[in-house]
């Protein structure tokens, strides 16, 4: 679902991502772990089509700047930005006019702002509502169109328990019914028990990647292990 | 596009209801129109209109939108503009909706946002018929003029941006090109000059040149305010042409490069945001996230202790942002005092103005200036921290010693400023320090003004709002100084023009006096940290 090939961004002289490849397939999670300044933000925005790069981005076997790729795609980004004065509501009207969902999709959108708490809030701008709030509706709008790849940049920040355990399960059913999610994150143990593959980011360089059957046969030495041996090691 | 145009109506639709939630702000808008209206209206109350002044208009014009154009193209060749949201980054760029439309939505919404920055404007229409004698079609073309500077600065600004970014050598080229017609401006206006003698006159007379209605953006704009004002249409028709003609190529050029635009205006669009998010939340580098500042040496400079730190601080911040104690405010007031001192000096000289006049007329001016750069100081940023409300002094203390950065900052420009036309004009050596001390405590009286203003209206308000506050604030505060000041100076003159200084003395005093009463009056401000 998603093919990464030989991705390089450079910033006039700083080499943000440095040819990386890696890829995956539908129905699995992936995680970017990296920590701060590894090149994972710039990593996932050049995959949403944010950014100029080189190398080749593939959704489902479309670059990943055309139209058919983003009608594909649902982000939620590292930090949330509404429209100020639209409602919540609004918001994902918007989405269902601008993915162009059929009529199903305020149903399905109902159904998301009932799990994420959002109901009540229905009428209240993107103004009013409190940063975890704002991320939920990120989250909402992400998956309204039902995208066969998803990508979240470190989702988890600035929700509360409940959210949290509410998208985990979302996640897994997006997984479950074929979805590709790629989640960016530097908190290894929120997402301990959801990976399918683990990608480890240093300096801009996928350092090492590692999958759960990997995982299972490597026993004691966990994904943490493997991730604080990387990065201490580089310190 | 459909997703577009609910975005924009929607957008719309929510601010006409936010607006009646608030009635403070909506009478305000209902004020700015009403006046608007009424300034529109030709009364015996104004000067009959004449094109007398268009000189000086022209001048000013090549001044006030020349700065606004080349500096907002030479910010694109550094940085890049937007016309975008975070939103817009996040839900629109990432969203199936075609790149093109996205762009014309961003120029539809950059249009709005120029539309109600063009509200200030309406504050100076007595202004534009008193000073600049202009009649109702002389206002629109003023005002119409603005409005395209800002609209089509913005998109040539990402347009400059979008074709120079990946080529350094384009970027170089561009800022040749850019720095080469300033160049040509500025080096013919002093050689037009020299030619013609030195005269004042023939700095007005450089703008007025038939040819330079055809110098690049800044003398389209010229030629179709001054065209409107005419009844020159074919000039003015011609220029407008021109003046949209290169946005438009622009435009054409960052479509061609369908979805790439993004990248060019991403960086801009989140420093906006975040500095938004910055500043809404107090944090003290709000600033520092869009400027390129160097911490050099560390330690808060001098000794301060309690209140006085905040003056100590604002002296090390400074350091790091600014020219010493002086800022970019600073410069514009030195580079106005210099172009005055130049024109009083050939007034004078040549007796069609006496050196008393010249001097309130610099002094005049000047302070008419500080009033509007004054009004969001440091003070302003200080009340968005916890510190000030939490540190153990007086309030009328900390209130005084967070805007004292600010009073110095002034005497110093005012010195070099008033300094500089004394020298120039020939004028009485007393009249330096007295005006440049008068001109300080004025900045401490806007300041608390801006506290009043503050106190009155709370925080989190409108800038249109707070302007609002802040010249009703100034008619009633500044009124009693101004009407005390114009007294002494008539009575003093006409005895010896060299006690006319008592008048400057009269001012200070009153100044201080009236800044600490309103100081106290609003010192209840930092017992609100919600404001």
């Amino acid at each position: 679902m998603l093919e990464v090939k030989n991705l390089t961004k450079k910033y006039s002289s700083t080499l943000a991502n440095d040819d990386l490849n890696f890829s995956l397939k539908g129905g699995e999670i992936g995680i970017l772990l990296g920590p701060n300044g590894a090149g994972k933000s710039t990593a996932i925005k050049c995959i949403m089509g944010l950014l100029r790069f080189s190398g080749t981005i593939l959704i489902d076997g479309q670059a990943n700047k055309s139209e058919e790729a983003k009608r594909n795609m649902g982000y939620v980004p590292e930090i949330p930005a509404l429209y100020e004065l639209l409602t919540v509501e609004e918001h994902a009207e918007f989405i269902i006019r601008a993915y162009k969902l059929d009529k199903s999709a305020y149903a399905y959108a109902d159904e998301l702002m009932e799990r994420l708490e959002l109901a009540d809030k229905k009428k209240k701008l993107g103004k009013e509502l409190s940063k975890g709030m704002q991320q939920k509706v990120s989250i909402m709008c992400a998956l309204l169109p039902r995208p066969k790849m998803l990508l979240l940049d470190e989702p988890l920040v600035g929700l509360d328990p409940h959210a949290i355990k509410e998208l985990k399960s979302m996640l897994l059913e997006a997984r479950d019914a074929g979805t590709a999610i790629f989640v960016s994150t530097h908190m290894i143990e929120s997402v301990e028990e959801i990976w399918d593959q683990a990608f480890i980011m240093v300096n801009g360089k996928i350092v090492a990647a590692r999958s759960r059957e990997e995982e299972a046969e490597h026993g004691d030495d966990s994904l943490e292990d493997l991730f604080f041996s990387i990065t201490e090691g580089e310190k | 596009m459909r997703a577009l145009s609910y975005l924009l109506i929607t957008t719309i639709k929510n601010w006409f209801k936010n607006l009646l939630k608030t009635p403070g702000l909506l009478i305000v808008y209902v004020l700015c129109i009403a006046m608007f209206g009424f300034m529109l209206i030709p009364s015996s109350a104004f000067p009959p209109p004449s094109l007398e002044r268009l000189p000086y208009l022209r001048a000013g014009i090549y001044l006030l939108f020349g700065f606004i154009l080349y500096s907002g193209i030479s910010k694109g060749l550094k940085s890049g503009a937007t016309f975008f949201k975070m939103a817009d980054v996040n839900m629109l760029f990432t969203s199936p909706v075609r790149a093109q439309s996205i762009l014309l939505y961003g120029i539809i919404g950059q249009m709005g946002t120029s539309l109600l920055a063009t509200l200030f404007l309406l504050f100076q229409v007595a202004n534009m018929r008193n000073l600049l004698f202009l009649d109702t079609r002389g206002i629109m073309a003023l005002v119409l003029g603005w409005f395209l500077t800002l609209v089509i600065t913005q998109i040539v600004s990402l347009s400059v941006y979008s074709l120079t970014a990946p080529h350094p050598n384009r970027r170089k080229a561009g800022k040749y090109i850019l720095y080469g017609l300033i160049g040509i401006l500025v080096g013919g206006l002093l050689i037009y000059v020299i030619v013609q003698g030195g005269k004042p006159q023939s700095v007005l007379d450089f703008f007025g040149l038939p040819f330079m209605d055809y110098f690049p953006l800044i003398g389209w704009i010229d030629g179709f305010v001054t065209g409107m004002i005419v009844g020159d249409y074919l000039k003015m028709f011609l220029c407008l042409g021109l003046f949209v003609l290169f946005p438009v190529l622009g435009i054409v050029f960052v479509r061609r490069s369908d979805s790439d635009y993004y990248e060019d205006v991403l960086q801009t669009t989140e420093q906006t945001f975040m500095l938004k998010a910055a500043m809404k939340d107090g944090k003290p580098t709000a600033r520092n996230i869009m400027l390129n500042v160097k911490a050099g040496k560390s330690g808060i400079a001098g000794k301060g202790t309690g209140a006085s730190t905040f003056f100590y601080r604002h002296l090390t911040e400074q350091r790091r942002t600014g020219l010493m104690i002086m800022d970019k405010s600073s410069i514009v007031i030195i580079v106005l005092s210099l172009i005055a001192g130049f024109v009083l000096k050939n007034l004078t000289a040549s007796k069609e103005i006496s050196v008393f006049a010249a001097g309130i007329g610099s002094f005049v001016g000047l302070s008419y200036m500080l009033f509007f750069l004054t009004m969001s100081g440091k003070f302003t940023q200080e009340l968005s921290k916890p510190f000030i409300y939490l540190v153990p002094a007086s309030n009328v203390a900390k209130l005084f010693f967070s805007n004292l950065s600010t009073v110095v900052k002034s005497l110093v420009e005012g010195l070099i400023a008033f300094g500089a036309i004394t020298l120039l004009a020939g004028l009485p050596v007393w009249f330096a320090p007295a005006a440049a001390v008068t001109y300080a405590t004025l900045s401490q009286l806007y300041i608390s003004m801006s506290i009043l203003t503050q106190r009155i209206l709370g925080g989190n308000n409108s800038k249109l709002l707070n302007t609002m506050m802040y010249f009703l604030s100034g008619g009633i505060i500044l009124g009693p100084g101004i009407i005390l000041f114009v007294i002494l100076q008539t009575v003093f003159y006409n005895v010896n023009p060299d006690l006319a200084v008592i008048a400057y003395a009269a001012a200070i005093f009153y100044n201080v006096f009236a800044s600490f009463l309103v100081m106290y009056l609003g010192r209840g401000i930092l017992e609100e940290g919600n404001t």
